[in-house]
């Protein structure tokens, strides 16, 4: 199966016409799942169905293997925006789907990795694990558990998002309806940045808060456009247009060089551009920009609203 | 059991070459636009790598994603086989010719319109091959993802048995592609039923707002989590809800049973802390926010978030354990975090020369999940230093409480100055989506040993004073999109009092007022999101002295002119000017602007508009002849983010010192 090499060992007995007994065993490796530009997933398959006419259960584990979820960011999608609405999780239908008597088969299927399921690309980053159990009945299965997105990273176009926790639920009380339970911070300019998902997949919620405050549209703009409030328009905003438009085209460019040697990306995430509003009338806007060497240490250099140019080290250390 | 070896017992199936193949090297063949490199990092953009020992699975997905990525480029005919050569892995590729995308047809029953369809199709294609602008490549799986993408767009309006066919015939190197829709009948909620358990009020409320309503794929799941909800909500902790759902094919109808079992209505019970080291339990337990009384697992699970949104943990868990009594133990499992920042910056600047910088924030100050924020800034020339304390859970409430005090001297290239001040505010926002709310703060502010280089500009204004002030804001954002605004209403208010009663020098009473209003032109469907609309936007304001006040400091004063003003001047470049023909400000002003956006293609807009403002020296001395006017003419793109704004505003009246317009770049919505 895509060059995965699998048995199938098992038979049907009759001893009983009437009722034939199955007892049927996959086993496979490498076994392709699903695949698109998206996604890669195959698994290790070893199940096996026993029963007849009047029960039976479907029993074993699928673990997967060489998972990868690739997304990329471009800038195409910027561009030129999706029209459709967003897409909705749909529980998957299964009514005639299966043939009597096996749909009231009872199932126990357990999945999870065998090797890291991991996510790459430039628009995120981490490794996902289920642990999940597939259950109820073959006609009518009720999956539990919950896939956990460790170690991840989102990369919006101007800043990072660390998600410490990221867990989507598969509950008893609520099947089909996961259960999305997502924190995640982001540092974006002097802005310490905490978003929480939560609730059903299909109704969730999102809530951003900042320190120091800032509303809600003025955080979203701070991650995804990396401006500043009060930088919208007038003084600053040429400023930041131009440096942020500019750490834009820098991306894109660098991208078209497949380095394995140097993370480009990364060298590019750490730098900043600001603009900061003039604090008095007529003033013209402080641009600063800021690269961050090693841990918590950054080179800033700015142009202030007096048009002097000035320079420095920071340390910045975070602590219980 | 007996088992009869009648027939097939043992049946033993193995395929796929039972043995695991490994090759050490690869070679492409049959590649005549690309080279090895090239092909070789396009199967790095899927994470696809072929080192030693290339398994057989890991050359059957390098053919795959060799296949996409050529399918990308254009090549919709061609192939990519791979074999495995004793040590090498041989891939064949066969490029086939290079089409381009040609003309678009639709045909069948129109459920959403040519427009939308096309848009939805070549953004998918757009999307796929990387092309934002121009011709696209034909790109075979990219038109059939966008046909999908049509299809999912009608079951999403109900249709669920919508079916699309996506043909294509090629002229030339341009391919042609053909859509035919049919949709089938729309599903319609008939009835959601509830059988058994409590049959709350809010439970009532949900299944009003599912019946009579187009169906959409997860609606019953929806429907029974939103039960389940509100029944977990009123203390039925245990609460089961079970659906079944009847799809009646021949008339389009859904008819949804919801089983209810609410069990036992619980109240809350003992509520401890574990893990607490530098945290009070006791301001853990304030800011859960739980009052005693009716289990309600809403209140609990805004009670976790508001925990972790203090930042003084990395993690937050909540076990809940019910007991036989009828109440429920929470127990928090809390995982400090480091929420103690400290940063010094060390430089030298052209003015200050060296400086040094230093802040400190603790978002758990004493334990109390309470923020304190420190600030100090010295150099030759300017020193400073701020604190700021804030409590987002101000009287166990959604207010935020601030207290700030600052003290800066500065001796800048135009002016000196000493201020010191404080400041009290409480914030309340009622909702997230209206951002609906009101602040009210007082501050206090002296400003001492201001000079400025030309004494002129300020026009006998005082340039030491203290300001004792009380403000209050109420807003209310009924607008249709935070970013991208086409309908809804913002209105919001301001007044401040400036006395001597309130540790001053100078006394005014300042109010200011905006009502924007967005009509949408066409109703705003999905089909149609970027409609034309109008923009309506009026502000005024007044400053009152009193008490003896003469003229009022600059930094109090209004201002009028730039790109969310009057736009035919720069930013705050209108208005009253004294004998040197600098801008002083005004006192009293009026600001009215309207403007029309049209979609002109995709998400380009033009934009026509009036502004129309009038800033005067005073009340009393307020006259029309200080009204200017400006027409312009602009552009807007629409992004996911917001609009990129352009605008030129022209004078239609002109006094001494206005220029003849102005042009104005900008982000998001204009007003």
């Amino acid at each position: 199966m895509a060059a995965g090499p699998f048995e199938v060992r098992g038979g049907v007995a009759f001893a009983d016409f009437s009722n034939p007994q199955y007892d049927v065993t996959f086993r496979g490796e490498k076994i392709l799942l699903a695949r698109d530009p998206g996604l890669r997933l195959r698994a290790n398959v070893d199940v096996r169905a026993e029963g007849n006419s009047s029960r039976g259960s479907v029993t074993g584990s699928v673990r997967l293997v060489d998972g990868r979820i690739s997304r990329r960011l471009e800038i195409t999608p910027l561009l030129s925006p999706s029209p459709v609405d967003e897409v909705f999780f749909v529980p998957p239908r299964f009514e005639g789907l299966v043939p009597a008597p096996f749909r009231a088969w009872k199932l126990d299927v357990s999945i999870k990795n065998e090797t890291p399921f991991r996510l790459v690309g430039n628009l995120a980053a981490g490794e996902i694990v289920p642990d999940l159990r597939l259950t109820g009945l073959v006609g009518r299965p009720v999956p539990l558990g919950r896939i956990e997105v460790k170690d991840a990273r989102a990369f919006l176009p101007f800043t990072t998002m660390n998600i410490e926790n990221g867990f989507i639920d598969f509950i008893e009380s609520n099947p089909w309806m996961p259960q999305l339970d997502v924190r995640a911070t982001a540092q974006a300019l002097d802005y310490d940045v905490q978003v929480f998902a939560f609730g059903p997949l299909n109704e969730r919620h999102l809530i951003l808060r900042s320190d120091p405050p800032l509303p809600q549209e003025a955080i979203i703009l701070l991650l995804t456009a990396g401006l500043p409030p009060g930088v919208y328009s007038g003084a600053g905003f040429g400023e930041a247009a131009v440096g942020q438009g500019g750490l834009l085209m820098l991306r894109a460019f660098v991208r078209q060089f497949d380095s394995q040697k140097v993370d480009l990306d990364s060298l590019i995430n750490r730098l900043e551009i600001s603009s900061v509003p003039p604090e008095y009338q007529g003033g013209q806007a402080t641009v600063r920009g800021r690269f961050r060497l090693w841990q918590g240490l950054s080179l800033m250099s700015e142009r202030d609203s007096f048009g002097f140019d000035n320079a420095g080290a920071t340390y910045r250390l975070r602590f219980r | 059991m007996r088992w009869i070896s009648l027939v097939l017992a043992g049946i033993l199936l193995q395929a796929g070459g039972g043995t695991a193949q490994a090759a050490s090297d690869f070679t492409f063949q049959g590649a005549t636009r690309f080279t090895r490199a090239e092909l070789v990092r396009a199967l790095r953009r899927y994470d696809i790598s072929l080192t030693a020992p290339i398994e057989a699975t890991t050359a059957d997905d390098a053919a795959y994603f060799l296949r996409e990525f050529l399918f990308g480029q254009g090549f919709p005919d061609a192939g990519v086989n791979y074999a495995m050569a004793g040590p090498q892995v041989v891939f064949t590729i066969s490029e086939g010719p290079r089409f381009q995308l040609g003309r678009l047809d639709f045909s069948g029953e129109e459920i959403l319109s040519r427009e939308r369809m096309e848009a939805v199709l070549l953004a998918e294609v757009r999307q796929q091959t990387h092309v934002p602008f121009g011709r696209v490549h034909y790109v075979e799986s990219a038109v059939q993802d966008g046909a999908e993408r049509i299809r999912q767009a009608m079951v999403q309006a109900g249709y669920l048995d919508a079916r699309i066919r996506a043909t294509s015939a090629c002229e030339g190197m341009l391919v042609n592609v053909s859509i035919v829709t049919e949709p089938g009948l729309r599903y319609v909620i008939r009835a959601v039923v509830l059988k058994g358990g409590e049959i709350l009020p809010d439970v009532v409320d949900v299944r009003g707002a599912f019946q009579e309503k187009t169906y959409r794929p997860g609606d019953e799941y929806l429907c029974r989590s939103r039960v389940q909800d509100v029944l977990r909500k009123g203390g039925y902790f245990d609460a089961q809800v079970e659906e079944d759902t009847d799809f009646h094919g021949e008339d389009g109808s859904v008819h949804i049973v919801l089983n209810i079992r609410s069990g036992k209505r619980y109240n809350f019970g003992k509520i401890t802390v574990d893990g607490n080291r530098h945290t009070l339990a006791l301001a853990v337990m304030r800011r859960l926010g739980l009052n005693p009384g009716v289990y309600n697992a809403t209140a609990v699970d805004a009670g976790v978030r508001r925990l972790w949104f203090s930042g003084a943990f990395s993690d937050v868990k909540v076990k809940e354990t019910p007991k036989k009594s009828g109440t429920v133990d929470l127990n928090l499992d809390v995982t400090e975090g480091p929420a103690k920042q400290a940063a010094a910056t060390l430089g030298y600047g052209e003015w200050d020369r060296g400086f040094a910088e230093a802040t400190y924030t603790d978002r758990n100050f004493l334990g109390t999940m309470n923020a304190l924020s420190l600030r100090g800034f010295i150099s030759q020339r300017r020193h400073g230093i701020g604190a700021t304390l804030s409590d987002p859970w101000f009287l166990q409430r959604e207010i935020t409480a601030t207290l700030a005090a600052f003290y800066s001297r500065q001796e800048l290239p135009a002016f000196r100055s000493t201020q010191y001040g404080a400041g009290v505010g409480l914030e309340k926002k009622y909702t997230q989506t209206s951002q609906t709310g009101w602040r009210v703060g007082y501050q206090w502010k002296a400003v001492t040993d201001s000079s400025v280089v030309d004494d002129n500009v300020l026009d006998g204004a005082p340039l030491n004073y203290t300001l004792g002030e009380l403000s209050f804001q109420q807003t209310l954002d009924k607008r249709n999109d935070l970013l991208t605004p086409m309908k809804g209403y913002y209105l919001n208010a301001k007044a401040d009092v400036a006395s001597s009663f309130l540790l001053g020098d100078i006394s005014f009473g300042r109010m200011s007022g905006q009502a924007t209003w967005y009509l949408p032109l066409r109703p705003i469907v999905p089909e149609r999101p970027l409609v034309p609309f109008v923009v309506l936007n009026s502000r005024a304001g007044v400053l009152l002295p009193f008490a003896d006040t003469g003229k009022i400091p600059i930094q109090e004063r209004f201002f009028l002119g730039g790109p969310d003003s009057v736009r035919s001047f720069q930013l705050d470049g209108m208005g009253p000017r004294n004998d040197d023909g600098n801008l002083e400000g005004g006192l009293v002003y009026l600001l009215g602007n309207a403007e029309i956006q049209w979609p002109v293609w995709r998400a380009f807009y033009l934009a026509a508009f009036v502004d129309a403002g009038n800033l005067s020296p005073a009340l009393e001395e307020f006259t029309w002849d200080e009204t200017r006017i400006g027409v312009g003419l602009g552009g807007r793109f629409y992004t996911p983010l917001g609009a990129i704004r352009v605008d030129y505003g022209h004078n239609l009246i002109r006094k001494d010192g206005d220029p003849a317009g102005a042009w104005q770049f900008g982000f998001g919505f204009t007003f």
